[in-house]
């Protein structure tokens, strides 16, 4: 397997996380929560599976307290050193304390198809 | 703008920008490493050293065996090295651009404290390290000040490290006495509202002494230094031969929490020890704080 290349650290500062454009999101039934949906492909045989057994396509997460904060922050322009910034002053952190939490909810985001992280070509 | 950065044998001012990334912490021998957002800025270590040592010597090897990658370095001999004292360091340099240490010995631990710094440049040394060497107080005598990840208080000499941990926004610090297995431990936790979920400090920290294993006696509601804390009482297991293996409580826990809510930070004060020793009294673990 191709081995990832690690960011150094001022490339990852500059890299933009954006929100995945298919995914909806809408506020949830509870106060402070959004629901953000996520549409779910199948590839190759699966394709087919899917449609014959009409399997869920869709998937909904539910975000609230600071994932929805992180999630309602990124905006597509605002780099990551921007949003490490921004959270830092909103909780009164250090910055690689802030770094490494936003780090955290930001990986989660990106597991589930929420986010997605640009990275500039040098 | 600087902040106090004191650890076993040292206290120095340092840039309030500067974050300790990296850390090994032995009071025989360790170092911290300090980076910014631009990347590493330098590190301090010490290490025992019971005679002064070359200086010259040690900044050659240091070069050679750290920054190989630098061509210069491999030409480097002892001739082109610069030596000048800042305060009681004594700096050595191969050159603009190249990595650099500072070394001094103190006699009283005996020990050697030396920094490097990330690369020389004289056009900002009044602005860098200069000021770092300069404010170099010694941390000696029966009662050391550790002033680190936000925590500032003082202990006996005889406290040392036993444990620490450092989270993002979470750290815990643990010492015990030599003489008196008293163990003392400090906590910070940033981002109180996830901490607490909306538990007040009376409910919150009964509920984690238990997941720690004690069994929580009184929980009072205080003030310290007009802000909104909690003294508890609790006990668990004791730590030491025969109380461990008996599966002996040690029943005198005292703890101390407080929430600073214009940091955003909530610190919290555990002791415990042996039956029959005495514990710490607050205002001397915190030179700054008054409680109630």
């Amino acid at each position: 397997m191709k081995k990832r290349k690690t960011l150094e650290l001022g490339e990852q500062l500059a890299s933009i996380p954006m929100r995945n454009e298919k995914a909806g999101a809408v506020p949830g039934d509870e106060p402070g929560t959004l629901v953000v949906e996520i549409e779910l492909r199948y590839s190759g045989l699966m394709s087919f599976v899917s449609k014959a057994l009409k399997l869920v396509d869709r998937k909904r997460y539910i975000l609230d307290g600071v994932g929805k904060q992180v999630y309602e922050s990124i905006d597509g322009m605002k780099s990551f050193e921007t949003l490490i910034d921004d959270f830092a002053a909103h909780h009164k952190l250090t910055f690689f304390e802030a770094r490494a939490l936003l780090m955290q909810y930001i990986k989660i985001l990106m597991n589930k198809g929420i986010v997605v992280i640009g990275i500039k070509k040098s | 703008m600087t902040k106090q950065l004191a650890w076993f044998h040292f206290k120095f001012q340092i840039p309030v920008e500067w974050e300790i990334t990296a850390y090994s912490v032995e009071d025989r021998a360790g170092r911290l490493e300090f980076s910014t957002r631009k990347g590493f800025q330098a590190l301090v270590g010490w290490q025992p050293c019971d005679e002064v040592p070359g200086v010259e010597t040690m900044m050659l090897s240091f070069l050679r065996g750290n920054v190989s990658n630098f061509e210069r370095a491999k030409q480097v001999s002892i001739l082109n090295l610069k030596t000048h004292r800042e305060g009681i360091f004594l700096t050595s340099h191969a050159g603009d651009g190249l990595p650099f240490q500072a070394v001094c010995h103190l006699e009283s631990p005996k020990k050697l404290v030396h920094w490097v710094f990330d690369s020389y440049d004289e056009r900002v040394a009044g602005e860098t390290w200069t000021p770092i060497l300069r404010s170099f107080e010694p941390n000696e005598g029966d009662i050391a000040q550790y002033a680190i990840f936000g925590l500032n208080f003082r202990l006996p000499r005889d406290y040392a490290l036993e444990d620490m941990t450092v989270l993002p926004a979470n750290v815990m610090i643990a010492f015990e006495s030599a003489k008196t297995k008293a163990r003392a431990t400090f906590r910070r936790w940033g981002t109180p509202d996830l901490v607490l979920q909306g538990r007040p400090l009376e409910e919150f920290y009964p509920w984690f002494l238990r997941a720690q294993g004690c069994r929580v006696g009184s929980v009072q509601k205080s003030m310290i230094a007009d802000m909104e804390a909690i003294k508890a009482s609790y006990e668990r297991r004791g730590e030491h031969q025969m109380d461990r293996f008996m599966g002996r409580p040690w029943k005198n826990g005292e703890a101390s929490l407080w929430h600073d809510k214009n940091e955003m930070r909530i610190y919290c004060f555990e002791q415990i020890a042996p039956p029959g020793v005495q514990l710490l009294r607050f205002e001397e673990v915190f030179a700054g704080l008054r409680g109630n």
